[in-house]
């Protein structure tokens, strides 16, 4: 796991790391894991309201560490 | 720009009926209503009368309904007066603030998790005292289930006079704002069967402090006979036009979340998420083409935190709107703010 890319979206305020996560699995391969960092406090709701809204994954790792995985294009 | 609507926030002007008969009111409500003079005397008929016609809509005897000067001192007095020396006090996840500042200062709660529909899901005890919502201000959720506890607190602050309290109730609390009343005032409604005792220092008999404007609670009672009366003609309007706007952007508008529940039991709230849409901005740009609306964003909260019912409910808190369908709505209004929303989202996005 500490291979997979790094979307940093430390000290970016909602809906940005929402946005830097799209942004990045939309352009890869269905498959792709990340790593997503962001410390504002509406990312644990919002990473997992958009994998269930876009059927993609997002698992919570840490307090401000995220997996998230590409599973359907968006 | 100005603003050409406020009829999509929360917040209601006082109802004209009450606002017309507030400068008399104020000028008879100044004795003391418990003295003997005849202005006083006068004065707690009117008193009397405007608590039965309150208690009349609330469905409740008017002698357990005891007026509040501070309604979120309700909460505490309602849930507080309940609870013995380490009994449990169960709420749930989608409750009040209020609520759950409560929950927090107890030896002994819990807060019951609540499904992606906010519907509680976990069991509960039946010995310990439940805080009941009767319907959520922010999404609408009401509870399908019935509520059984060993005491229950049934918050009515979001529902007012449109939902009738559950069969087994031990104390209940509304806000007179509800019913487009003024702000100001609450209503704490004891069963004489609950158990309850007055929580607060106190060296007589009396349930609430009892600081509380007499002329505002006949102002109070003066709205809620006119808002039952507007809501038996407007309900289903309003019905409509909360599907309309459902419809509409669900149709145009794609990646959105609703937190309100589809067939609500409060139509008049709707609550939704855009992905990809910072909530602040969407409100600031709504408010530029002259629509007030909430938002239960995290970007519009004081602490910088997300809604806790919104999070709860595992719902998207980003780009969040709440509207509020009012009596007064017009469906010019409505056109415009569909119009405006379309717009708003789509240059946020871009």
């Amino acid at each position: 796991m500490t291979d997979l890319p790094v979307i940093d979206s430390m000290g970016t305020r909602c809906p940005q790391p929402i946005i830097d996560t799209a942004r990045f699995l939309r352009e890869q391969p269905i498959g792709t894991e990340a790593i997503l960092l962001a410390d504002d406090p509406a990312t644990a709701p919002d990473i997992s309201a958009w994998a269930r809204m876009t059927r993609n994954y997002s698992a919570q790792l840490e307090p401000m560490k995220f997996l998230v995985r590409k599973e359907s294009d968006y | 720009m100005a603003l050409i609507t406020g009829w999509f926030s929360s917040e209601t002007p006082l109802h004209p009926a009450a606002k017309m008969a507030i400068p008399p009111i104020f000028e008879q409500s100044w004795p003391g209503f418990s003295k003997l003079s005849p202005e006083a005397r006068g004065l707690a008929i009117l008193r009397n009368e405007a608590l039965a016609t309150i208690a009349g809509h609330l469905g409740v005897e008017p002698e357990w309904l005891h007026v509040l000067g501070e309604t979120n001192l309700g909460f505490y007095l309602g849930i507080q007066g309940l609870l013995s020396p380490a009994q449990l006090l169960q709420v749930s996840a989608i409750d009040r603030q209020e609520i759950l500042a409560i929950a927090d200062s107890q030896s002994h709660s819990e807060i019951l998790s609540v499904s992606p529909e906010g519907q509680i899901r976990q069991s509960v005890n039946q010995d310990a005292v439940l805080a009941w919502q009767l319907g959520n201000g922010e999404t609408g959720v009401v509870q399908q289930s019935a509520p059984t506890a060993k005491a229950i607190f049934v918050d009515a602050t979001a529902t007012g006079a449109r939902l009738s309290l559950p069969e087994k109730w031990s104390t209940a609390l509304w806000d007179s704002r509800n019913w487009a009343g003024p702000e100001g005032i609450g209503f704490l409604a004891v069963h004489p069967n609950s158990g309850w005792r007055n929580p607060l220092p106190h060296n007589d008999n009396r349930t609430v402090p009892g600081g509380s404007s007499t002329g505002l609670l006949i102002a109070s009672a003066l709205a809620i006979d006119s808002w039952v009366a507007d809501e038996k003609i407007q309900a289903e309007m309003i019905l409509q036009v909360h599907r309309r706007i459902r419809g509409y952007i669900s149709e145009r508008i794609s990646d959105v979340d609703f937190a309100t529940p589809e067939n609500p039991a409060m139509p008049h709230l709707l609550s939704m998420s855009f992905l990809y849409v910072d909530g602040e901005q969407l409100l600031n740009a709504l408010l530029a083409k002259g629509f007030a609306i909430d938002s239960g964003s995290a970007c519009n909260a004081a602490n910088l935190e997300p809604s806790h019912v919104l999070a709860a409910m595992g719902k998207l808190t980003q780009g969040n709107i709440r509207l509020t369908i009012h009596h007064a709505v017009t469906p010019e209004e409505v056109d415009g703010l569909l119009v405006a929303i379309e717009e708003c989202v789509a240059e946020l996005r871009d």
